[in-house]
């Protein structure tokens, strides 16, 4: 009599209730369960009673680059019932699977093959995709919208007894395999090779002693027809495995539902939780799905009554009809949700899909398996600091006025800068600015790949502090460009790890004096000066970091003259170089005589960009070096005469982009700039109007008052009103056809800068 | 040629109203004359023959699109509540509509066009005054509104553009569709509807109203999106077919070519969806909404110029200049946008048809 097979679909409620029924029927001698074989020792730890799915064997190697897989289980996974069942009736338990060496092995093959495949994500070890099209040929022939919902209707939905439901699902895995044919011949084919330990492994059972129908395997559809017919097509030991580490994680349903595919994941986790629940009733779960769905809505501020409940049910049992299933599934929940609580509308309703259907749940692993130091460390404060950690993201604003609210925010920098996925500083600030701050916004979630990522970082040290410092050191040693080393410095000051500090001035220091890219220096610049500003609480030398700044900044200034004919991007990197360069100048540099000589250098450089030397002709009318004299003089020099009126247009762009209040407050200036304006030629002033209209456009409602008064003035116009009228005089509806077209015209500039 | 210039949708498929009705074994709702499932593959269309009188059948598909919309739509005419058909104008929602009372009550003849001078005695009731003054109030001088009739005979009633009616009109259907009666104080004498009732409202998004609707009216209806057609062969294939319909119902032969309908409708959608299909240029949309409905307009109007005054040959010129028209309907102005998409995307399309219907374009736009 050949062995008994229970052909599965991963997390799939019918498959777990007709195998707890078998079980109970006719309980077998021992189980061999469709997971890694190397993962035996964990079965205590998944059927330990503090333990609540869902949760995850992970399998990882130490050290070097993160590679893991993962092997989740729900409730209602039917592994997880063959485990359970057994453990409570003492059968014999064994996972027969191969090591999980061997399938991060083929894993890493396969990514290899995979030209720009990233290595970070975690992979899942179930059968992902067997053959896509797959996916598309049995919806497509059952009239199903997916593969997902043929499943459902043909699979879950039915109450079918547990021999009719083996049978079926039988036929199932010798369709696929079928399909599958040609691709099975490699000898190398990652199914071939786990059926050949599989067959190993219950080969060995058997020679202990096992008769062969005492034995029940647990088993992937696929490879079902395998055993039943022990028609195996020989396949290759695999690759060498890889040395493995394993532990049991909690895992969540979000990261569930996005493991799509055959048997991978499970789009609904939370609905199928409830169907599990009430065995099977697809119906009252979906009314009850609709319920909480209405809920969700009214909180949401939607209308959602409980006669559209209702209504929405009764529909969905309609649509169940026409479209031959047993009762309402997903499809029609969704349908009916859309039709009678959403007028139609699908957009409102992920969110609340997400929460009813999907579901947040967040598993737990019993304390028997031993925890990494900082998995332990983690839990102890976030627990401790009252961080949110579900799996839904989460902002909270976090003062920095108190010990605690520092320690926080140290704690969330370092997970941070350890690459530790959970929490996220919500800033587009720049880098520099984090110094300054009492308080900062955060965003945190928890998911399996923060289990992971504490798992997996205990190579680089023993707490969360230690993983920082290691990881800080790695992108010092890294850092080639000045801008990143002085980033990490500010790292270093927000993670607190002062003794760092030695280190990351040096290389600093060093890569400063190997690069000249002056956007770089700029922003080391930043960098320093700002852990100069604010960084005495953070036990440092103010001496050497004035000393460090001022060489940075020369070696800044110095590069000013070697930037060149640059293209457009180029110049906004020098135009952002040098605004931060006069900020720093104006805390720690005033009247710098190298960094002024660069400017004016920069002002009447006729190679440069214009708009890099209206700028520098800016800041140093703010510095105060040039007089409003001085200042129309270089104006002039710059965009009178033989200038292209594009590059007379640029220059004043320049010249406007910083300190515009105190330019169009001064009458002088508006003057000159009125005269130059006025004195173009209609051709030249229309190609340059777009880039005016950019200029001008920016400005703020009191600065074009301050503007249009001089204006006025200079044109004899005595008031707005006055103003007002001579536009009207001037045809008012011409003057809007010119801005209709100055409009089309700025937008198809938009167009093609973006192109 | 038929002597009437459009034939109601029930007589015009009635070959294949009738072999559905006979190959019908599924359980119908009381009213109908087709189950959901013979409804729905009215609608959609099916590959297999059904025997008809005439020989065998094949059911054409009426409506191209998702298979959900339309199983939504039929079992909300299943249910207590009405259907709302909502989307941008030249979707098919009246096409719909107009098919779905045809499949299901054998009639798209109890019509109501929704309007802003729509008043309650259209929807309801009036009254044949000469008849009223002679007899006073007598069954025989009632005048009974599409609904009322559709609630005597247990049919389906469309409600065009219910948006477009005032507020105390919707407000008025609230009781209908809630009580499902109307009163006749008059007559003393209260009308219930038979089962089968029902009503198919259709609304444009692009019309104000729909938001404006009271919340008891909208919780009344059940709200189905026709959604624009974003892909191409499924856009190709509905122009293709409604023009060949077209076509056979004014007997115009003229010639058009698989090509210049995949043109037509890629031109359309790139418009439409603001980019080129390989998502790479960038492209202004007009005012104008493109829909499928008028994309078939300008095949069509450009085939009846072919057969009448371009020796039954679908010229680009004509085309183009169609498509300005389209365009440029709403505001002249968009006529540059149409010149932008030529100049940036048509211009740079190296295939001989593209750089033909380019020139003509630019031809047609400076005339």
């Amino acid at each position: 009599m050949p062995v008994r097979v229970f052909p599965v679909r991963h997390h799939s409620p019918s498959a777990s209730r007709a195998l707890a029924e078998l079980i109970a029927k006719d309980p077998p001698k021992a189980i061999l369960i469709e997971a890694p074989s190397d993962a035996e020792s964990l079965i205590p730890v998944i059927v330990d009673e503090e333990t609540e799915p869902p949760v995850a064997i992970l399998a990882y190697v130490p050290g070097g680059e993160p590679h893991s897989a993962l092997y989740p289980f729900v409730a209602y996974s039917p592994e997880y019932t063959a485990l359970v069942e057994g453990t409570r009736r003492g059968i014999r338990l064994g996972f027969f699977d191969v090591p999980s060496g061997i399938a991060l092995a083929q894993d890493l093959a396969q990514h290899e093959r995979i030209e720009g495949a990233s290595h970070d994500e975690p992979t899942t070890a179930t059968p992902v995709s067997r053959d896509v099209s797959l996916f598309d040929l049995i919806p497509e022939a059952t009239g199903h919208e997916s593969f997902d919902e043929f499943w459902e209707a043909s699979f879950e939905m039915p109450a079918t007894a547990p021999e009719d439901y083996v049978r079926l699902s039988l036929e199932f895995g010798r369709l696929v395999r079928s399909l599958q044919a040609d691709a099975l011949k490699d000898p190398e084919h990652r199914d071939r090779v786990r059926e050949r330990h599989m067959r190993d492994r219950l080969r060995s059972l058997l020679a202990e002693g096992v008769k062969e129908d005492e034995v029940l395997l647990v088993t992937g559809a696929f490879h079902s027809p395998a055993f039943i017919a022990d028609d195996f097509l020989e396949g290759s030991a695999g690759p060498v495995p890889l040395a493995t580490e394993l532990t049991v994680i909690p895992y969540s349903y979000g990261r569930m539902s996005e493991q799509l595919g055959y048997g991978a994941g499970n789009r609904a986790p939370l609905f199928y939780q409830e169907v599990h629940d009430r065995h099977g009733d697809f119906r009252r779960t979906s009314l009850e799905a609709l319920i909480g769905i209405a809920e969700q809505l009214r909180l949401r501020g939607h209308s959602a009554s409980l006669s559209d409940v209702i209504d929405a049910y009764r529909l969905c049992n309609i649509l169940a009809r026409m479209r031959e299933k047993v009762g309402p599934g997903l499809e029609e929940i969704r349908d009916a949700t859309i039709a009678c609580m959403l007028q139609g509308r699908s957009i409102v309703l992920d969110d609340v899909w997400r929460g009813r259907i999907i579901g947040n749940a967040i598993g737990k692993v019993s304390s028997i398996v031993g925890k990494t130091s900082l998995q332990e460390e983690f839990r102890r404060e976030v627990g401790a600091r009252r961080i949110p950690a579900t799996d839904d993201k989460s902002d909270f604003w976090l003062h920095l006025t108190s010990d605690t609210g520092i320690g926080t925010s140290i704690f969330l920098h370092r997970l941070r800068a350890s690459k530790i996925p959970f929490a996220v500083l919500e800033s587009d600030a720049s880098r520099a600015a984090l110094l300054s701050r009492v308080r900062e916004k955060w965003g945190t979630q928890w998911t399996p790949s923060t289990e992971i990522a504490l798992v997996e970082n205990i190579v680089f040290g023993q707490t969360i502090a230690q993983v920082c410092e290691a990881k800080l050191r790695k992108v010092l040693e890294a850092a080639r460009s000045v801008a990143l080393a002085s980033g990490a410095l500010l790292d270093i000051a927000v993670c607190d790890l002062s003794h760092l500090y030695d280190d990351a001035l040096a290389k600093v220091e060093h890569v400063s004096s190997e690069g000249d890219d002056l956007h770089d220096l700029a922003v080391a610049c930043q960098n320093v000066s700002a852990l100069l500003s604010y960084g005495t609480s953070r036990r440092l030398d103010a001496a050497q970091l004035r000393d460090l700044l001022m060489r940075l900044f020369h070696r800044a200034s110095s590069s000013i003259p070697r930037i060149g004919k640059t293209d457009e991007p180029g110049a906004d990197r020098a135009c952002t170089a040098l605004k931060i360069l006069h900020e720093v100048s104006t805390t720690h540099a005033k009247g710098d005589r190298m960094f002024l000589d660069a400017l004016v250098w920069a002002t009447d450089a006729a190679s440069l960009h214009p708009r890099v030397s209206g700028l520098a002709t800016s800041l140093l009318y703010l510095a105060k070096e040039f007089t409003v004299s001085e200042l129309e003089g270089h104006v002039l020099l710059r965009v009178g005469g033989g200038a292209l009126p594009m590059d007379s247009a640029q220059y004043l762009a320049g010249l406007l982009s910083i300190n515009r209040a105190t330019l169009v407050k001064n009458r002088a200036i508006v003057t000159f700039l009125d005269r130059l304006i006025t004195a173009l030629p209609f051709d030249s002033f229309r190609d340059i109007v777009p880039i005016f209209r950019r200029t001008f456009g920016d400005l703020s409602r009191s600065e074009i008052g301050y503007l249009l008064e001089h204006v006025f003035d200079l044109h004899g116009v005595a008031d707005r009103r006055a103003g007002a009228a001579v536009a009207s005089e001037r045809d008012i509806e011409s003057l809007r056809a010119a801005d209709s077209e100055v409009k089309q015209l700025t937008d198809q500039w938009d167009d093609l800068f973006k192109e | 040629m038929a002597e009437l210039i459009r034939l109601p949708a029930e007589q015009k498929y009635e070959q294949e109203l009738v072999a559905l009705r006979k190959a019908d074994k599924g359980a119908k709702p009381e009213g109908w004359q087709l189950s959901p499932k013979m409804v729905e593959i009215y609608i959609l269309g099916s590959t297999e023959t059904f025997p008809g009188p005439n020989g065998p059948v094949t059911i054409t598909p009426k409506y191209i699109g998702n298979r959900n919309l339309v199983q939504v739509a039929i079992a909300t005419l299943a249910s207590d509540r009405a259907l709302l058909l909502i989307g941008e104008p030249g979707t098919a929602k009246s096409w719909l509509s107009e098919h779905l009372a045809a499949a299901i009550s054998g009639t798209s003849q109890y019509l109501i066009q929704g309007t802003s001078g729509t008043t309650e005695d259209q929807i309801k009731y009036s009254w044949n005054y000469a008849l009223l003054v002679a007899k006073g109030p007598v069954p025989e001088a009632l005048v009974p509104s599409p609904i009322y009739r559709g609630m005597r005979e247990g049919k389906l009633v469309r409600f065009e553009e219910v948006t477009r009616v005032s507020s105390e009109v919707q407000d008025a259907l609230i009781s209908l569709l809630s009580e499902k009666t109307i009163a006749v104080p008059e007559l003393h004498e209260i009308l219930s509807a038979r089962r089968g009732f029902n009503i198919i409202a259709t609304a444009n998004t692009r019309d104000r109203g729909v938001n404006e609707m009271s919340s008891a009216l909208k919780r009344r209806l059940n709200f189905v999106t026709v959604p624009v057609v974003s892909e191409l062969k499924q856009e190709v294939d509905i122009v293709t077919r409604r023009v060949g319909e077209l076509s056979r119902d004014y007997e115009v032969q003229s010639d058009v070519t698989e090509q210049h309908v995949e043109m037509l409708v890629t031109m359309f959608q790139e418009l439409r969806s603001g980019a080129t299909k390989d998502n790479k240029v960038k492209v202004k949309t007009p005012t104008t909404v493109l829909s499928t409905a008028e994309a078939i307009s300008v095949l069509f109007n450009s085939k009846i110029l072919g057969q009448h005054f371009r020796n039954q040959k679908v010229t680009h010129e004509d085309l183009a200049r169609s498509m300005i028209g389209t365009i440029a309907k709403e505001k002249p102005e968009d006529r540059a946008v149409f010149l932008e998409y030529c100049e940036n995307v048509l211009k740079l399309r190296k295939e001989k048809e593209w750089q033909e219907f380019y020139k003509a374009a630019m031809k047609a736009l400076k005339e």
